[in-house]
């Protein structure tokens, strides 16, 4: 009966009634594509293009030395840390705070996420367009109101002048598109929730503000763990609104983010050694904090 | 954890269930994009639109000669990469509605803003997959891919019956064919627009203030700062987008470092940033922006000539090709505007002191080419392509359908149909400043890069980075170096 019992394992491994065989083939153009890029970027970070003579001569460690010594390198990397920190705390505070007031309606919820993902659901470019005319400096509406208010001035508009409120403009801009988003896994996770702990803090008497604070909290930390690990990669990665809103100015480098710096470098100066160095840069640095959240907040996937 | 086997009857089910809606989606795309139409060529003058887009028939012996010489290639379909201009765009409708016809040749155009242009030749050159036929090179890139596209003269040599009767290419205004269309030798293309930058400025309000045009660089300044009344009216504008090039093309302007006497380079290959001059240009461009609306560090050409259009600007220095604009029927500056060739410069530089064909003058010119790359796989349709494209008299329809904009030809400056337009009012002064007074930026392989890192730090001047401009041009000086690999000697 074992003998048998093993044979039939033995068989249904290669049987057609397993899954494997079905998703081998797409297994192997997605692992293909996911690291033969990964291979060819390690491999441009060691040479670099001569778009006259169209060789990749070997640079040795040479891009990495300029990379360290790039100080507008730098200021990207630094950009892009305030608008992923700034970005991730105003989204997650924002979304929490959504989440719990649709939490506690009753009625129209459905409609309410219905509405609610709509930002979601456009393309991250016409966001970005949409945007700019809007905070254009001669007839942008929002400009417009900010003028009125006396909160603006025309000597420094939102996206121009010397680049004040430019970040800032931008931040604005990813905010709006995407803590829809976090509502909406946080919105998932307050749903998913035992209510028996709420009930009884309820019959001990806990107020709100205790059982937010030692209830639900607790309870949500991995899925806050979740969308703050999601969002924090995006953020890292950001392109469309810088492209499109500013191209890295007005001033400055005040909104360079660092991916839009590597597209600089690899098709504006068309150095794509060093461009790809600068990619492999933001994956390792996406890699390395990812890895601490994960570690940190013990998620499991 | 036990693994609950796909049965087959199921899988195919699930995967035949989504073939069935991917090919639906495909077909249904097919079916959208078959029945989209080009986009349409706008001209306010409904009766010229109405002529050239018709227009009097090719001439019989050109019209056999396409047919003839295309007769092998029918069915070819070419691809083309070019900066959405308006002749670019007119010239992509004239191509359907009569080469495709004609010779059986279709032509697909990818028309996008320059910085994308230079992404796709630059990786079709170093790829060499002929995924493009034929390329528009912006004056900037002719160096660099020089050895990327075909000399036409080597065409007519190799096979003569391929030679466009008529084609005449004397007619290109000289300088640009000298100072664009050829490097090293190399006729790289013919050219096929130039923006060239004139000022234009509202005439009303000169009449109205008793003033004459600015007759030389201070008189230009005074009178923007005697016109600037924020936020009704502003002196002037500009096209200076923080890291963008058009910042670069007004840094290296009249208005600021050829205007002054300063230049790019030096004829030992260096860069000669950091000079009095140059300082002289930076600090009047610095001061000249007081004058303008502070939004102009958040749009290139697009926006400045948006800027003129709502009436907020008194007098600018740009390119013409956005001058036909203002006197469109909805304009609510029609007939206006006047043009003139700039003021004259404090002083300029002797091109012989320069490097790289630099040519410091007045009037700054953004010319391009078309040309047919060299790993195209249907060369022979792209040269028969690319002779008719640049002939007279496409390119004078090409001119004028595109709203005025960027003639290359003589011929087109005398042409009738040109002459009578009232979209071309600025065509003389356009042919004065091309043949007299245009400057040539310098064309190394480099000069992308270069021009990037000079907008880059002329956006961070103007946010307080250095503490004075001399500071700013020493470093770009440097910058510079490095890019190029030119040490200074001792």
């Amino acid at each position: 009966m074992r003998g048998f019992a093993l044979k039939s394992v033995r068989k249904s491994r290669i049987s057609l009634e397993s899954y494997r065989p079905w998703v081998l083939p797409v297994t192997i153009v997605v692992m293909a594509l996911a690291f033969g890029i990964l291979f060819f970027l390690i491999y441009l970070s060691f040479v670099e293009f001569d778009p006259v003579t169209k060789a990749f001569p070997f640079q040795a460690a040479g891009n990495w030395l300029t990379l360290i010594g790039d100080g507008r390198a730098l200021n990207a990397l630094t950009v892009t840390a305030k608008y992923t920190i700034g970005c991730l705390v105003i989204e997650f505070f924002l979304g929490l705070g959504i989440a719990l007031a649709v939490n506690s309606v009753t009625k129209g919820q459905s409609l309410f996420r219905s509405i609610y993902i709509l930002p979601m659901m456009m393309a991250p470019v016409v966001t970005a367009l949409i945007f700019q005319l809007m905070y254009h400096s001669q007839w942008g509406v929002v400009s417009y109101y900010l003028y009125q208010s006396g909160l603006l001035t025309r000597q420094e508009p939102l996206l121009g002048g010397t680049g004040v409120y430019a970040l800032p403009a931008i931040m604005s801009v990813d905010i709006w598109q995407w803590t829809p988003f976090v509502v909406i896994i946080l919105f998932a996770g307050l749903h998913a929730l035992p209510q028996a702990p709420f009930r009884a803090a309820r019959v001990d008497g806990a107020s709100a503000w205790q059982t937010f604070r030692f209830i639900t909290v607790p309870l949500l930390k991995p899925i806050i763990a979740l969308v703050m690990l999601l969002r924090f990669i995006d953020l890292f990665r950001t392109f469309d609104y810088v492209y499109v809103m500013t191209a890295g100015g007005p001033t400055g480098g005040v909104t360079e983010l660092i991916s839009f710096y590597a597209f600089k470098v690899a098709f504006g100066f068309v150095k794509w050694g060093y461009g790809g160095t600068i990619l492999l840069l933001i994956l390792v640095a996406i890699l390395i904090i990812c890895n601490v959240i994960v570690s940190y907040a013990k998620i499991k996937f | 954890m036990t693994e609950k086997p796909v049965s087959r009857r199921n899988w195919i089910k699930y995967a035949g269930g989504a073939a069935v809606v991917v090919a639906a989606g495909a077909i249904g795309y097919a079916a959208y994009q078959s029945g989209q139409a080009p986009p349409p060529v706008t001209t306010t003058a409904a009766a010229s639109t109405t002529a050239m887009t018709t227009g009097p028939p090719p001439q019989e012996t050109l019209q056999d000669w396409l047919k003839r010489v295309s007769a092998p290639y029918k069915g070819t379909k070419l691809v083309m990469t070019s900066e959405a201009t308006p002749p670019s765009r007119a010239i992509s409708s004239i191509t359907d509605q009569e080469f495709t016809p004609l010779t059986g040749i279709s032509v697909s155009w990818e028309l996008t803003p320059l910085e994308h242009v230079l992404e796709k030749v630059t990786m079709d050159a170093a790829t060499c997959t002929g995924q493009y036929d034929l390329y528009y090179l912006d004056q900037a890139w002719v160096a660099r891919f020089a050895n990327d596209v075909i000399d036409m003269r080597d065409v007519w040599a190799s096979k003569p019956d391929l030679t466009m009767p008529n084609y005449n290419i004397d007619d290109f205004i000289p300088p640009l064919m000298q100072h664009v269309g050829m490097y090293k030798g190399k006729l790289v293309g013919p050219p096929c627009d130039c923006p060239i930058m004139l000022t234009a400025y509202r005439n009303d309000i000169f009449t109205k203030q008793g003033l004459s045009f600015p007759a030389n660089l201070d008189a230009y300044m005074e009178t923007a700062k005697k016109l600037n009344n924020p936020p009704d009216m502003y002196g002037t504008t500009g096209q200076q987008k923080g890291g963008h090039y058009s910042l670069y093309c007004d840094f290296d302007s009249i208005l600021c470092l050829y205007g002054h006497g300063g230049a790019q380079s030096t004829n030992l290959g260096g860069c000669a940033l950091g000079d009095a001059e140059s300082v002289a240009g930076l600090d009047y461009m610095t001061e000249l922006k007081k004058y303008m609306p502070p939004g102009v560090t958040t749009w290139d050409w697009s926006g400045e000539a948006e800027s003129v259009a709502a009436g907020t600007v008194a007098m600018y220095t740009s390119w013409e090709e956005f001058f036909p604009m203002y006197d469109t029927e909805k304009s609510v500056i029609k007939g206006l505007m006047n043009f003139s060739i700039p003021p004259p410069a404090t002083k300029l530089r002797d091109p012989a002191q320069c490097g790289f064909g630099e040519t410091p003058n007045i009037c700054h010119q953004g010319a391009s080419v078309y040309t047919v790359a060299r790993c195209s796989k249907n060369q022979e349709a792209a040269h028969i392509f690319l002779q008719w494209a640049t002939s007279s008299d496409i390119q004078t329809r090409g001119a004028i359908l595109g709203g005025g904009a960027s003639a290359v030809r003589v011929s087109t400056f005398t042409d009738p149909r040109a002459t009578a337009s009232p979209l071309c009012r600025h065509f003389p002064f356009t042919l004065d400043a091309i043949e007299h007074h245009m400057s040539t930026e310098p064309h190394n392989p480099s000069q992308p890069e270069v021009a990037d890192l000079v907008s880059h730090e002329v956006a961070n001047w103007y946010g307080g980075k250095y503490k004075t401009s001399e500071d700013a041009l020493i470093s770009m000086r440097d910058q510079i170096h490095k890019i190029t690999g030119y040490v200074p000697p001792a």
